[in-house]
């Protein structure tokens, strides 16, 4: 096994899980998988290793993945219209539908909208800051708040019905 | 009542808050059912969110390999290395190799021994330099370390990966030239070790071993650093 397959290996998984999350699900994130993959092989002269070999990945992979999503159709990365993040008391209504309460995380995630989603898992998951979010999107530190708040929201009403 | 802003709950919920103002929050929650309740649901959410164990192991992403493996092989200038095992005939050219890199082996170890003779005194601290770690040695294989430090399984491992692809990368005249020297010193190294286990003893030959060693290591470097 050579060492490029090694670190594929290594980090596939966890580069295909960043995919599903920021995706929505499986329907792309293969794809996705393998053209982080040979970016990494062609940028990998410019790895200084400054940061770990990971997370340089990761970064690269994040960068791949919202190129996908300004171009994608079927998933754009859309932030228009999520400022307007609810802000009364009446958080946490129950949804009318119950099957709602049985959905695990990921199928939650799945269910969010692409920019809130989007947020979310650099966020919460990825531990990126609302100002590195801004730079990698192209929206304001703002308007990531916005999304971000308004995903977990979301989640709440579908994982705490 | 007022209640808490989206802005002070949320911070609540992911302890993005400032002190001053969480401090304040936090009264207000101990008065508050309804803001103390929403808030405890949100850190409920940002606890499940961030706790998402990083990937999925359902090996599935080993089927994907080949695909880009294919890509990769499409784009660069020398092809990724193949097990030995898995080419046919592959014994022959190891066998010629083997020849080879005997010649190679025996230039560099009469090298080294050429210097070292026309060294008058040799330091004391470089006589007693220890001899290192005993390291699989392969025809296919630059095993990394240094004269006088011992490194680690995973350093190894980390440097030689680094190698690899780097190798991978350079024009198929320079790469060839570098595993042809990385080969030789291979070869010196291993000759070197067996000469050792039939006379251990021999502080020569164990600082013969050293300076192959060292010249190894400086191979590796220059090959890391793509010169």
């Amino acid at each position: 096994m050579d060492a490029f397959e090694r670190l594929y290996r290594e980090h596939a998984p966890a580069v295909h899980a960043l995919c599903r999350r920021m995706l929505g699900g499986d329907a792309d994130a293969d794809e996705l998988v393998q053209d982080i993959f040979v970016r990494a092989w062609e940028k990998l002269p410019t790895f200084r290793g400054e940061s770990a070999v990971g997370t340089w990945l990761h970064r690269l992979g994040v960068n791949v993945i919202l190129d996908f999503m300004r171009t994608s159709r079927r998933d754009p990365l859309r932030f228009a219209d999520d400022t307007a993040v609810e802000e009364s008391a009446t958080y946490g209504a129950v949804p009318a539908d119950a099957i709602a309460a049985q959905l695990d995380l990921e199928a939650a995630l799945n269910r969010l909208a692409g920019g809130a989603r989007a947020v979310l898992v650099l966020h919460d998951i990825q531990g990126y800051s609302h100002e590195e979010i801004a730079q990698m999107t192209g929206i304001a530190a703002g308007t990531s708040r916005a999304q971000l708040w308004r995903a977990r929201r979301q989640l709440a009403r579908m994982l705490d019905p | 009542m007022t209640h808490l802003s989206e802005e002070e709950r949320q911070g609540l919920a992911d302890g993005t808050l400032s002190f001053e103002r969480a401090a304040i929050a936090s009264a207000h929650l101990a008065t508050c059912d309804a803001c103390a309740a929403d808030v405890n649901r949100l850190r409920a959410v940002v606890r499940r969110v961030s706790s998402a164990p990083a990937s999925a192991a359902d090996g599935h992403t080993d089927e994907l390999w080949p695909a880009i493996r294919a890509r990769i092989e499409e784009r660069k200038v020398v092809p990724l290395p193949v097990a030995a095992t898995t080419r046919p005939g592959s014994w022959l050219r190891e066998r010629r190799a083997w020849m080879l890199l005997s010649a190679a082996a025996a230039i560099v170890i009469a090298v080294v021994a050429l210097q070292r003779a026309r060294t008058p005194s040799p330091s004391p601290t470089a006589a007693a330099t220890p001899v290192p770690k005993v390291l699989p040695s392969s025809a296919a294989t630059v095993a990394p370390a240094s004269a006088n430090t011992r490194i680690s399984q995973e350093e190894i491992q980390r440097l030689l990966d680094e190698v690899e692809m780097q190798k991978a990368m350079l024009p198929p005249g320079r790469a060839a030239l570098a595993d042809s020297d990385a080969r030789a010193i291979d070869q010196a190294i291993a000759e070197l070790r067996d000469a050792l286990a039939h006379d251990p003893d021999n502080p020569a030959l164990r600082q013969l071993l050293a300076e192959a060693v060292q010249q190894q290591g400086d191979l590796i470097k220059r090959m890391r650093n793509g010169s």
